[in-house]
């Protein structure tokens, strides 16, 4: 039987461990999260293929119907927002607290804009009769879309609590950890939707 | 971020990265206004996904001297996507018929 005991040298730490937390932007926590999500916007890119292979003439007229300035306007806000975040994080590492403030703000305005596009596309869609129901690309187009639209919401609660710990003194230029956790999540939702325009919007 | 460098600096190289995402979505855009459906057109909308995840995960994110686990992770996601993408577009029958529950 074996007698291993705590102190023997199966339980020393590994010489070379597999993650090298040093090279963890933010922290191991928010990487589990940024894959669970980007788990569950992979799920919804499998069924959006599915759905198209099924149904390939709803696909091809749906983003026809769609508002595109609706859509692009919204990836030029999370674009402009990521590009925000990043701004930010070399404002406060160069010691500018207040700068990184005024940056992190402006990402909160990309959000803002970005709720308010996405309430005026529906609006219209509504307006032209194009709900949930009408057929499986628009189910599509709506799971996916308010899903990631709630992502934002989170996202912004994030970047809120950057601002207020930035403020607080307890984000600085030698230790920010939590504010970098909370920019990958932020560029996280970004890049969802880097995804998101072109299937639901552009291709045909 | 490089070390030598001072952040402000470095941190200009996030404007023409900017500047270069932005013209990339108008394309997608104007692809998506005005393009017939074809390969070609099917290729570039890939392609563009591809190369807007890229700028962002090395530039944005700032994910090169990161875990190699986390940085390639990210990568292949973005290049899984948009490949899955081309196949589905040029063989929506065959994905059909095996993802095709009932007879």
């Amino acid at each position: 039987m074996n007698t291993q005991t705590l102190d023997s040298p199966l339980f020393d730490e590994p010489e070379n461990p597999v993650f090298d937390p040093k090279k963890i932007p933010g922290n191991p926590a928010i990487w589990v999260g940024i894959f669970s999500e980007l788990t569950e916007f992979a799920l919804f890119f499998v069924i959006y293929f599915l759905a198209r292979a099924h149904y390939p003439e709803e696909f091809k007229q749906g983003p026809l119907q769609l508002h595109t300035l609706a859509g692009t306007l919204n990836t030029l806000v999370l674009i402009s927002s990521s590009y925000f975040v990043a701004k930010a994080i070399f404002a406060l590492r160069d010691n500018r607290p207040d700068t990184a403030v005024r940056w992190l703000s402006l990402t909160l305005c990309g959000g803002a804009a970005y709720f308010i596009i996405k309430y005026l596309e529906y609006q219209w869609n509504f307006a032209a009769g194009i709900t949930i129901n009408t057929n499986n690309f628009f189910a599509v187009y709506y799971y996916t879309t308010f899903n990631h639209l709630l992502h934002v919401a989170w996202g912004s609660g994030g970047i809120i609590w950057a601002i207020t710990q930035i403020k607080a003194g307890n984000f600085t230029a030698e230790k920010h950890s939590g504010f970098i956790a909370a920019a990958c999540y932020w560029h996280m939702i970004d890049l969802a939707w880097i995804v998101i325009f072109p299937l639901l919007y552009v291709l045909r | 971020m490089d070390k030598t460098t001072s952040p402000a600096k470095s941190s200009r190289h996030l404007d023409m990265i900017w500047l270069l995402l932005m013209v990339m979505t108008i394309t997608n855009a104007v692809i998506a206004e005005q393009a017939e459906p074809s390969l070609l057109v099917t290729l570039t909308i890939c392609w563009i996904i591809v190369i807007k995840a890229r700028l962002v995960i090395d530039h944005f994110m700032d994910l090169k001297g990161a875990s190699p686990y986390i940085y390639y992770l990210m990568n292949a996601y973005f290049y899984l996507f948009p490949i899955l993408a081309i196949l589905v577009w040029l063989f929506p029958e065959q994905v059909a018929n095996l993802t095709r529950i009932s007879s």
